[in-house]
């Protein structure tokens, strides 16, 4: 029984540790909602968070709401990051491309703008619901 | 295939140092499991099992200060899931390419995935040499296994 808080408590204390640097880097991001870096270690901070989730929360006993929410989060926060790294890739490939493959390329380009645009709107609908990054 | 991962059962252990034992014996063996993906071309395969790799290496630095002979794996692992993200950034413009009929950037980004992957599996077979990054971690989770002639 002993054993078993104790377990209870050192798990919580991890969730709890990844849930502030998860905070932290939300807030960082939306004092800066066009800065792919501070997205980047947001999303990283929600998945290292979801993570602690996933192996600890049996112990930890969250609520199941909170585990929602955070998943929520990282996958709007990956939408948007995937464009982002697509479209700088794309930009690199820009580069070396001849005519036919630039013309793609720009396409490409254009489309990803476009679901990157959308995808950060659904992210700050997202944000909204969590009173304590704002 | 499993995205998500399983859930562990840390509720038979009697220390946060035997859960943290259980959880890490449970992140790597899905590892493992999954490994042989990486010689296949099934990239929504090869991208879960970059995510076991994320799960095994955030459970890893979670607990610097307990795990300090592990933090080489996790570097490994970063490494590796690296790679394994830019073949997957890769396979997704293809797909995109593909749907849009942008051929020329299709087969050239393609290929770059194929790259990336190739380069995956050299980082993570060199965890298992002898002394390698992995040692450490199948000591840890009471993994044994022996490669002949590894160096």
């Amino acid at each position: 029984m002993i054993e078993t808080h104790t377990l209870e408590v050192w798990a919580r204390e991890a969730i709890s540790q990844e849930t502030q640097k998860a905070l932290a880097a939300l807030r960082a991001y939306c004092a800066k909602p066009r800065s792919a870096k501070r997205l980047h270690q947001a999303r990283k901070a929600l998945a290292r968070l979801r993570a602690a989730l996933q192996d600890l929360n049996e112990l930890a006993g969250s609520p199941p709401a909170f585990r929602e929410r955070i998943d929520e989060l990282h996958r709007r926060a990956g939408k948007v990051r995937d464009a982002d790294v697509q479209i700088q890739r794309i930009d690199v490939y820009l580069e070396d491309a001849d005519r036919e493959a630039t013309l793609e390329l720009c396409m490409l380009r254009d489309a990803l703008r476009e679901r990157r645009a959308g995808a950060r709107r659904k992210l700050r609908r997202a944000l909204r619901s969590v009173p304590e990054i704002l | 295939m499993n995205k998500r991962g399983r859930t562990p059962d840390l509720f038979a252990a009697d220390s946060p140092q035997s859960a943290i034992r259980s959880l890490l014996r449970l992140r790597f063996a899905e590892c493992l499991e999954q490994q042989h993906v990486l010689s296949s071309q099934d990239d929504d395969a090869i991208h879960a099992f970059r995510l076991a790799c994320k799960r095994l290496r955030y459970a890893i630095e979670r607990w610097p200060q307990e795990l300090p002979q592990l933090q080489p794996a996790a570097q490994l692992l970063s490494e590796v899931t690296d790679e394994l993200g830019n073949a997957h950034d890769c396979a997704i413009i293809a797909d995109r390419a593909q749907a849009c009929n942008a051929n020329v950037v299709g087969r050239m980004v393609q290929s770059d995935s194929r790259r990336y992957v190739a380069r995956a599996i050299v980082r993570w077979r060199a965890g298992f040499r002898a002394q390698g990054a992995f040692a450490p971690l199948a000591a840890f989770t009471a993994y044994q296994w022996s490669l002949n002639g590894a160096r």
